[in-house]
């Protein structure tokens, strides 16, 4: 200890909090990327939703509570089988999803299946001889089905989220533009203020492969735990969701950290390669 | 002397690999470590709101979505006039735990403790907020008019409806039928010192559509074992 304390010089310990501080923007500048091609990403909302099976989980959902609700409605089982269709399910989730992110009001579009739906009922109705004795009775039963279709189209917590998505888009860029402009400055100053490149050099890789680490380990660490598969949420489907949103976000991290690791590398090269270089 | 030169040129190489390793490995490890602790020392003030409503988000087990049901039903040819508590089996959400028979309306159902999807779709569902058969208080029982109730329909004064549970089987007599509205909360008092019985459905039967009516049977016991010893 006292031979390391002695070591230490001024210079060395402001190049140890410059590599420090370095690392930490690294760190600040690549999560606010992987937010703002994650979850701040209408693109990337769309690709989870269509890679998981979130439309078929769906549909098998919304079929299932409104078979419940035809065992109440005198309604045979079989009568919503092809009910649900997955091209309406999917054109109305887009069509939500759109509004969360033009910060438009949150509504589930219903009339594409209401029209199916009384459609499908006039067809049960012409083809097993069913006399409809009050009409407000399948108004009732309509206006149900279509209330637990809005509730399964709609995803919860988005609602509460949009108004932080604005917000939260803003600061990220604000956050990813100071990084780079302070890591940038700070690699800089590195550089030029050491007369040994090859310790400049020993700075950064340190800064990098450190942060690099940071970001390998924090997904692994996430996935080895098992957290992904213990999420709360009642539903199959936005379990689905959640879950690959989660891991699309995990494995953006594990990406960048890679790339973090590579560079890191190569500057360990470069390093060696420069002080061989000087030490002849 | 060759000798020497070579440890000399060893303990070197030794020096030099320690050196390497230190600054290529020890060191990140180490910045990465306390890269952690800084985060969450600076993060936890600002963040311990978004992890506390995060951790939420996540439970001890994971999560089932079957459709399926956990059968705690065994017949039981329990004749006494009454059970112990510690002999009973109190069933959880979703579970069958019974089996309810009409024989005048032909309704022969599965009796589940929980009225939500999993019980109405696979048989009938005692409402959680009542009492089991055997309690001494109201025992409420829901099904769907399309399915497993539709014989409520057939059902008259004085007719038998049977209720058997692994700790007893039981009976209760029809003593009146009516209907009302969903939202009617006279239809059914859950407070009463009496065991009764209050079986419905929606109403009317075998007509497309739903309404906010409702169908009650009332009944009062007749036999069946008390469960004792529940307070103790």
């Amino acid at each position: 200890m006292k031979k390391f304390l002695k070591k230490l010089s001024p210079k060395k310990i402001c190049y140890s909090a410059l590599t420090f501080i370095l690392a930490l923007l690294i760190i600040a500048g690549s999560l606010s990327i992987v937010m703002k091609v994650s979850f701040l990403s209408r693109g990337f909302m769309t690709d989870v939703l269509n890679s998981s099976s979130y439309y078929n989980d769906l549909c098998i959902e919304i079929t299932d509570e409104l078979t419940d609700l035809g065992d109440a409605s005198g309604l045979d089982r079989s009568f919503f089988e092809n009910l649900v269709d997955e091209v309406t399910v999917r054109k109305d989730v887009q069509s939500y999803i759109d509004n969360f992110y033009r910060g438009k009001k949150l509504t589930v579009i219903t009339s594409n299946f209401e029209d199916n739906l009384r459609n499908a009922l006039r067809v049960y109705t012409d083809k097993n001889n069913i006399k409809i004795t009050d009409e407000k009775n399948i108004d009732y039963f309509v206006s149900k089905a279509c209330k637990i279709y809005a509730k399964s189209v709609r995803i919860t917590y988005l609602d509460s989220l949009q108004k932080l998505l604005k917000k939260a888009d803003g600061i990220f860029t604000a956050v990813l533009i100071v990084s780079v402009l302070l890591a940038a400055g700070i690699v800089v100053v590195l550089l030029l203020t050491n007369e040994w490149k090859h310790k400049s050099l020993r700075y950064i890789y340190t800064a990098t492969a450190s942060s690099g680490l940071l970001l390998v380990s924090f997904p692994l660490i996430v996935y080895i735990s098992g957290a992904l598969k213990r999420l709360s949420v009642l539903s199959r489907s936005l379990s689905d969701l959640y879950g690959a949103m989660l891991k699309g976000f995990l494995n953006d991290i594990l990406v960048i950290g890679i790339v973090f690791i590579v560079i890191s590398a190569a500057l360990w090269i470069a390093h060696n390669h420069i002080r061989r270089k000087s030490a002849i | 002397m060759k000798k020497k030169t070579t440890n000399t040129r060893a303990a070197k190489k030794r020096k030099k690999i320690k050196k390497a390793l230190k600054h290529s490995i020890l060191m990140p490890v180490l910045v990465c470590l306390l890269l952690y602790a800084a985060i969450a020392a600076v993060g936890y003030p600002f963040l311990s709101d978004f992890v506390s409503i995060g951790s939420m988000l996540f439970q001890n087990g994971s999560q089932s979505f079957s459709r399926s049901y956990e059968n705690i039903f065994t017949p039981s040819d329990n004749s006494s006039d009454t059970v112990d508590a510690s002999e009973v089996t109190y069933p959880s959400i979703n579970k069958q735990f019974g089996k309810l028979e009409i024989d005048s309306a032909d309704i022969e159902a599965k009796l589940f403790f929980g009225d939500g999807s999993i019980p109405l779709h696979n048989g009938v569902g005692l409402y959680a907020g009542s009492f089991i058969p055997g309690y001494g208080k109201t025992i409420l029982i829901a099904g769907h008019n399309n399915t497993y109730f539709n014989g409520l329909k057939k059902v008259k004064k004085g007719d038998i409806v049977s209720i058997h549970t692994s700790y007893g089987n039981y009976e209760y007599k029809i003593k009146e039928t009516a209907v009302k509205k969903a939202t009617d909360k006279t239809a059914y008092d859950l407070s009463a010192d009496r065991e009764n019985l209050i079986l419905y459905t929606c109403y009317p039967f075998d007509e497309l559509g739903l309404t906010d009516k409702r169908f009650f049977v009332y009944g009062d016991k007749i036999s069946g074992p008390d469960i004792v010893g529940i307070y103790e």
